[in-house]
């Protein structure tokens, strides 16, 4: 059985398994072909990072927890702890490479941000330029690996901006990811090289609105 | 003004071709090496630093583990380094730096390092990784340096 899950509901494709319950990890589909986003995004990056790079991160995560069940059933504390940042690591580049590629759609396809998520984001940042900006400078500024991210805060009922070190998901952190934008150099270095700033200015164009909305509404 | 300087290799920058593409050099060297010393030097500028050793500058912007932003520059923070490390009596040690510490800031010397941030091999190696990390043990380090290093720490 595969729980192919909505936006919002929960972030990313797993199948359960009937053995022991596992639910292990799966790569999920793009919903365009690798070349649909250039070019903000080439092919050629689309294809290594959903290929390669997450179904790392993918196989990576079900080694873990396979070997986290094993020990879990001997009582095998120690092996377990030194399992958790395994399961952090693969399992956080798991859930934010699925958030990622729904965030995306191809230029084409793509419309402005409308509704309650405009009106959102106009309260806190005055001006959709204005927050594209400063989401530009946050995810430019991330030292490092990591991702800069829009996120809903239930507790004030607003969205921020907020950026994680590594795989850290956005949940960390006590957000709802609504869209996440991959900082990592293998997001960009073969496009754009050093160059984060312009990755940053294009990947505007391919951003999917619908899909971040629709993550607000189910968060809410 | 004495300004820390950005120095080039002790080669040319297409000479460790195929295993390190002279395109690889033009952007860790020409642009992220450059970047940093660049970034380093605007912030040491008219201050005590300024004067001061890299070495120095990375030990004292380290402040015990509430590091100023000049340690990001100086310390060259980021993805990760591999380190082989000697101690003053010529015992050896591994470690690996993720996002923030060098070796000298745990009073170790290192005597060998290897740059795994994917800008350090992602127009080679792409995504692979451990072909780059086994290029570099099987053709690129230069033992010689290696072994002055190791002598130099164990002065």
């Amino acid at each position: 059985m595969v729980l192919q899950l909505i936006a919002g509901r929960a972030s990313a494709t797993f199948l359960a398994s009937g053995v022991r319950g596992l639910a292990t990890a799966k790569l999920p589909d793009l919903t365009y072909d690798y070349g649909a986003l250039q070019p903000a995004i080439s092919g050629q990056i689309m294809e290594l990072h959903h290929k390669k790079h997450h179904q790392a991160y993918i196989t990576n995560y079900n080694a873990a927890i396979e070997k986290y069940a094993e020990a879990e059933g001997k009582g095998d504390v120690a092996a377990m702890i030194a399992l958790q940042g395994a399961i952090k690591f693969n399992g956080g580049g798991h859930v934010n490479h699925s958030i990622f590629w729904t965030n995306l759609v191809p230029s084409k396809d793509a419309a402005p941000a409308s509704g309650e998520l405009l009106q959102l984001i106009e309260a806190r940042y005055k001006s959709m330029d204005a927050f594209k900006a400063a989401f530009s400078a946050a995810a430019a500024g991330v030292q490092g690996s990591g991702w800069g991210w829009l996120g809903y805060n239930k507790a004030t009922g607003g969205v921020e901006i907020a950026t994680t070190a590594n795989q850290d998901p956005l949940s960390t952190l006590g957000l709802v990811p609504l869209l996440g934008v991959d900082v990592w150099e293998h997001a960009y270095y073969l496009d754009y090289k050093n160059v984060r700033p312009d990755y940053l200015k294009a990947i505007w164009q391919v951003v999917n609105w619908k899909n971040v909305a629709e993550r607000l509404a189910a968060a809410k | 003004m004495n300004a820390i300087e950005l120095k080039a290799p002790p080669y040319p920058l297409d000479a460790l071709e195929p295993h390190m593409s002279k395109s690889t050099f033009e952007y860790h060297w020409g642009k992220h090496h450059k970047t940093y010393v660049d970034n380093l030097n605007k912030q040491i500028a008219g201050k005590d630093w300024e004067n001061k050793e890299l070495e120095e500058i990375v030990l004292a912007s380290w402040n015990n583990g509430s590091p100023t932003p000049e340690f990001n520059n100086a310390a060259q923070f980021g993805s990760g380094w591999a380190w082989l490390n000697s101690d003053k009596s010529g015992k050896l040690s591994i470690s690996k730096t993720p996002n923030a510490v060098l070796p000298v800031v745990e009073g170790k010397s290192p005597i060998l390092t290897c740059d795994v941030w994917e800008h350090a091999y992602y127009i080679d190696y792409q995504n692979r990784r451990p072909d780059f990390i086994q290029t570099f043990m099987d053709k690129l380090i230069n033992w010689d340096m290696v072994s002055q290093r190791y002598a130099a720490a164990q002065q």
